[in-house]
């Protein structure tokens, strides 16, 4: 059988079907933007003392750009992803979550991320390959970090496991 | 002449003296005597600073007859160790000390110790910086303007009067009327860097030696921002005596720990801290007590080998101050603990020294570190090293040290940069040092490492920070063991002076891996002998930050 609407009824459908993927494309460009670490909901960040994320989401480009503050000393980590790779190479500039510990990003600072948006573009989730070198050579860590949107686009949840920490890492961001 | 009325006038002479000494105190007698006055924890220029500095400046010139002025500080001070040290004094020297309860009574008892008085401005936080300069050349009182009552009712007369003479000036234009004044005639074996705290706050327990030692007082920067305030702290060090001393601190507000010590190391100077450090003008002149000598709780001989299990290992350090922290807080004797020892005293504060010592307990081990004082090696120039070298093992001897710490902040810190050492730093290192057992590197985490003849050098896994949460501080170490896979892993913890000994054992009780806690000369000799660690030492393409404001 056929189906015949009329040009009122294809239009209707038509902004229901916009209105449909409206939530996806509208959560992703929801992580653009600064994000703020809230400490009193976090896990600890000593030594750094601030933290911020800046997220760009353009089409499949996401870049995202962590920044460590404390007491006059300053560093960061970025990277861009394409989205629409399984799995990509990317060069950061060291790896500052645990700086009181004797590990450091080995590996010739090279990463590789595995990323994709999740639950309706409301989580981005990296799976990060990486080597971190210590006293006793190299050593090849697994990060699974998820980037959770609230529903209401104001907070971001930054939910991270590390094959070599047996504590997960909770950290909470607002938007700036 | 009748013998024996002469005989018998003189046995009632005997005798009479005999009742009048038995009559004076056995103490006033024989016993060293002093006066003790409490400060307090006000320290700004609106509340107790201007009393405490006139105090300070009694003290350095009180004591440049002999110690006669003790102070004691609040329970807020840096150094926690003023009253117990105190304690130490009457029990083992001997000493007697005299409660002072106001300033009016430190005047009445001391004051014949100055010549005058100078005047500070409280409106120009830098003149009183200036004031001591003045007070140790002038031998001068240093007094703010309310204070000028009391120190005329104790016979005192204006020497110098700085009120209205800086307003307006920035630091540099201050300082350099002050270096045209005053810096002939200064000390260069001694200048004073009364940094610390700023603003309406100064905690000058430094003061008293300077004046004691006729020193220069500043607060000049090291900042590469501040070209004038520079250009001055240069011609300063450069017109110092080589290897002299540059003690107190640098100033919080313009510039870095990392910036001061990496500049006093490129001259090869001594940088002796804190500006809060008290009573070095007593303290320098109370020697050792009868038939005492330094005896280290030594774990191993030196030429002992000491082969590992496949286990880890875990030493514990504190550098940040022996008199800081953790040493009076309960705890301690519960783990092995080493603690870095402050080699300069032997010279300037040895009956400090004694103190630590006597109060040791068998966990207690005490470390040397690469300098006779707080020195970067990276900066020191080559030429300076055998003369440097010289004068820290004369002093490693003396303490009975055999283990050795080093620090260099010149390229990082524990958050950015590095603080590794290059190949020929270690080489003068352990060239300069045969008789050192092992050596450790680092403050927070560091990366340089090597094993020479079985000398390990071992740099610090792991900083544990005094707001660390205990149950992160655990998963830190454990992560510490899930990355270094291979047994013997010897794991060096550097515990922050604010970390108790209490805290650091809840810590270690709560691994999932078994994890012995051993003393640092064993852990040591045991490193040099399974070296399970790479060599390295610091990379050309490691990162460099020169800790900038």
């Amino acid at each position: 059988m056929k189906l015949r609407m009329n040009p009122l009824k294809k239009l209707l459908l038509a902004v229901a079907l916009v209105g449909a993927c409206l939530p996806l494309t509208h959560a992703e460009s929801d992580f653009n933007g600064r994000w703020l670490f809230d400490p009193e909901m976090s896990t600890a960040l000593d030594p750094w003392s601030t933290m911020a994320i800046a997220i760009d989401v353009q089409g499949d480009e996401v870049s995202i750009t962590r920044k460590f503050g404390g007491d006059k000393r300053n560093a960061s980590e970025s990277m861009m992803l394409d989205m629409s790779l399984p799995s990509q190479v990317v060069e950061v500039e060291g790896w500052w979550d645990n700086r009181h510990i004797g590990a450091y990003i080995g590996g010739d600072k090279k990463q590789t991320v595995a990323a994709k948006w999740l639950d309706e573009g409301r989580t981005l989730q990296l799976n990060i390959d990486m080597i971190l070198e210590t006293a006793q050579g190299e050593s090849p860590v697994r990060v699974l970090r998820e980037m959770r949107l609230s529903r209401d686009g104001q907070t971001l949840r930054v939910l991270q496991l590390r094959s070599s920490r047996n504590l997960p890492i909770v950290r909470v961001f607002r938007k700036q | 002449m009748n013998i024996r009325s002469t005989f018998l006038r003189l046995i009632t002479t005997a005798l009479t003296l005999a009742v009048a000494l038995t009559a004076i105190p056995r103490s006033d007698a024989e016993q060293p005597h002093a006066y003790v006055m409490q400060m307090t924890d006000n320290w700004l220029i609106e509340g107790d600073l201007p009393e405490q500095a006139m105090l300070m400046s009694l003290q350095g010139l009180a004591n440049r007859n002999g110690p006669t002025l003790y102070l004691e500080y609040g329970p807020k001070w840096p150094w926690q160790i003023t009253k117990p040290l105190r304690g130490f004094y009457e029990d083992t020297h001997g000493y007697q000390f005299t409660k002072l309860e106001t300033a009016q009574a430190a005047l009445d008892a001391l004051a014949s110790s100055a010549k005058g008085y100078v005047v500070w401005d409280k409106e120009v936080r830098t003149s009183l910086i200036v004031a001591f300069t003045v007070s140790g050349l002038e031998d001068a009182l240093v007094v703010s303007e309310d204070l000028i009552p009391l120190a005329e009712a104790a016979g005192l007369k204006m020497l110098v009067d700085l009120r209205n003479e800086f307003r307006g000036m920035p630091d540099h234009e201050i300082y350099q009327i002050a270096m045209d004044r005053y810096w002939e005639r200064c000390s260069r074996d001694i200048v004073i860097w009364m940094g610390g705290h700023h603003g309406s706050r100064m905690e000058p327990g430094m003061a008293d030696w300077g004046i004691y030692r006729k020193a220069f007082f500043t607060d000049l920067s090291h900042n590469p921002k501040h070209t004038e305030e520079l250009a001055l702290t240069n011609k300063i060090y450069r017109e110092q005596n080589p290897q002299s001393y540059v003690m107190g601190w640098h100033s919080y507000k313009k510039d870095t720990e990392g910036q001061q010590v990496a500049m006093t190391s490129s001259y090869g100077l001594r940088m002796e801290g804190l500006n809060t450090l008290p009573n070095i003008s007593f303290n320098s002149q109370i020697g050792f007590s009868e038939g005492f000598v330094f005896k280290n709780n030594h774990n191993v001989e030196p030429d002992e080998v000491v082969i590992p299990e496949d286990k880890v290992y875990i030493a514990l350090i504190q550098t940040d101050g022996i008199g800081i922290g953790a040493w009076t807080k309960p705890g301690r004797g519960k783990l092995p603990y080493s603690w870095g020892m402050a080699l300069s005293w032997v010279d300037f504060s040895p009956g400090v020294l004694e103190y630590f010592y006597a109060g040791a307990k068998p966990n207690d081990y005490f470390i040397g570190y690469s300098f006779p004082s707080y020195i970067y090696p990276k900066p020191v120039p080559d030429s300076a090293y055998p003369i440097l070298q010289s004068e820290t093992r004369r002093l490693m001897k003396a303490l009975d040290l055999r283990v050795m710490d080093t620090m260099d902040y010149s390229e990082g810190n524990r958050h950015v940069g590095n603080t590794d050492l290059t190949k020929n730093v270690v080489d003068h290192i352990y060239n300069g040092y045969p008789d050192v057992i092992g050596f450790t590197n680092g403050y927070g985490s560091a990366r340089t490492y090597d094993n020479r003849d079985g000398r390990a050098m071992i740099s610090y896994d792991y900083y544990l920070g005094s707001r660390r949460p205990k149950a992160e501080a655990i998963a830190d170490l454990e992560e510490l063991m899930a990355l270094n896979t291979k047994r013997p892993y010897f794991l060096l913890m550097h515990v922050r002076e604010t970390s108790s000994i209490d805290t650091v054992a809840e810590i270690l009780g709560g691994l999932e891996e078994s994890a012995e806690v051993v003393p640092l000369d064993v852990f040591l000799k045991m490193a040099g002998q399974a070296q399970t660690y790479k060599t390295r030492y610091k990379q050309d393409d490691d990162p460099v930050v020169r800790n900038p404001l």
